[in-house]
């Protein structure tokens, strides 16, 4: 689940350049600026208003929010797909048995054209089950198949990224050694230094794990 | 608790052919590291000198002959097998990883992983072997960079 700071830190400072930022806005996937976003659009009526006008050019707009590495890659990526943006949907929820009911409110929510396959880009939240039935119910529709939380790819970009560009404590590795690690089996440092420290600085052994 | 004894046990060919798999990619590991470096530049344990020693010491006039391999006369005679076992048996305990894992090793230093060229030891004995091939720069014609 992504941490809260997200949230306030969106709203606040997104909050001066709402006179031309609101469309997008409204596209936010940002759970907790998109609450905000909600009770603030409920009181402005020419917010709705400028909405419809530009619906159309929404499908170009990527969400105003400010999106870590992982997710624009994970975007881009997604975008060679084929995949159509489903316009209107206000709220994607994800139920698991036993657990809290995962919601993404305002999310970006992409379809394959081929396949009944979703995209959905968001912030989720976990929320209580049972005060929420209703609305759960409603959003059970548009959940009949899978969708993807942000948060979950997200979060395994976020995985990936650390492994490739984090710095990594080299001490007690040869610095030789991870070199030849690199080369030989064709991984980046971070993963080289790892195998090493893994495999007790022994070369033929990380080499081995990483090939494997 | 009595364990059974080694006769009652079958092979497992699951597990033979895992062995297999990850004995063949040890060896293949450890040439391909061969023809990318000088193998007298090559450290296989944190301990090489110290191995190196041992083995000098160890097999002192027996020393086996290390270019290329006399497996019966060096591994498989009753009185090489002995001095084999306490020397491995040395480094047990985490000392060397995987000490008594199953590995293979080329007989002949100069020429590569082929079928007649193969003997099963244990991985001690691969490191030993190849450590001291290593120290007297017999695997040092594998590297491809060193053009001749």
């Amino acid at each position: 689940m992504r941490p809260i700071h997200n949230g306030p830190a969106t709203a606040s400072s997104t909050a001066g350049r709402l006179a031309s930022d609101r469309l997008r806005n409204r596209h936010s996937p940002s759970l907790f600026s998109s609450l905000r976003w909600a009770d603030i659009e409920n009181k402005t009526a020419s917010i709705e208003e400028i909405h419809s006008d530009v619906e159309s050019d929404v499908e170009a707009q990527t969400s105003s929010r400010v999106q870590s590495r992982g997710e624009i890659k994970a975007r881009k990526a997604l975008s060679k797909l084929g995949l159509e943006k489903v316009k209107d949907i206000t709220r994607v929820t994800i139920r698991r048995s036993g657990q809290p009911i995962l919601a993404i409110s305002q999310p970006d929510v992409f379809k394959s054209k081929i396949s009944d396959t979703y995209i959905v880009f968001g912030e989720g939240q976990a929320e209580d089950a049972n005060s929420l039935q209703s609305q759960l119910q409603a959003a059970q529709d548009v959940l009949k198949d899978a969708g993807e939380p942000s948060a979950a790819v997200d979060a395994a970009e976020a995985a990936a990224d650390e492994e490739d560009g984090e710095e990594v404590d080299e001490t007690g590795v040869d610095a030789n050694d991870i070199e030849l690690v690199i080369a030989q089996a064709n991984v980046s440092r971070a993963k080289a230094v790892k195998a090493l420290k893994n495999n007790d600085n022994d070369i033929v052994n990380a080499i081995m794990e990483l090939t494997m | 608790m009595s364990l059974p004894s080694a006769d009652e046990l079958e092979q497992l060919q699951e597990i033979e052919k895992q062995w297999a798999v990850k004995a063949m990619h040890h060896a293949e590991t450890y040439f391909s590291l061969l023809e990318a470096m000088d193998g007298s530049k090559l450290k296989l344990t944190k301990i090489d000198d110290e191995i190196y020693v041992d083995f000098m010491s160890t097999f002192g006039p027996d020393l086996p002959r290390i270019d290329i391999l006399d497996e019966d006369k060096d591994f498989k005679s009753p009185e090489m097998k002995e001095k084999w076992r306490t020397f491995i048996n040395r480094y047990e305990g985490g000392k060397v990883a995987d000490y008594n894992f199953g590995s293979l090793l080329r007989i002949d230093a100069s020429k590569g992983y082929t079928e007649t060229n193969t003997m099963f030891v244990t991985r001690m004995q691969f490191l030993t072997i190849e450590i001291a091939r290593n120290k007297a720069g017999l695997n040092s014609v594998h590297c491809k960079r060193q053009a001749k």
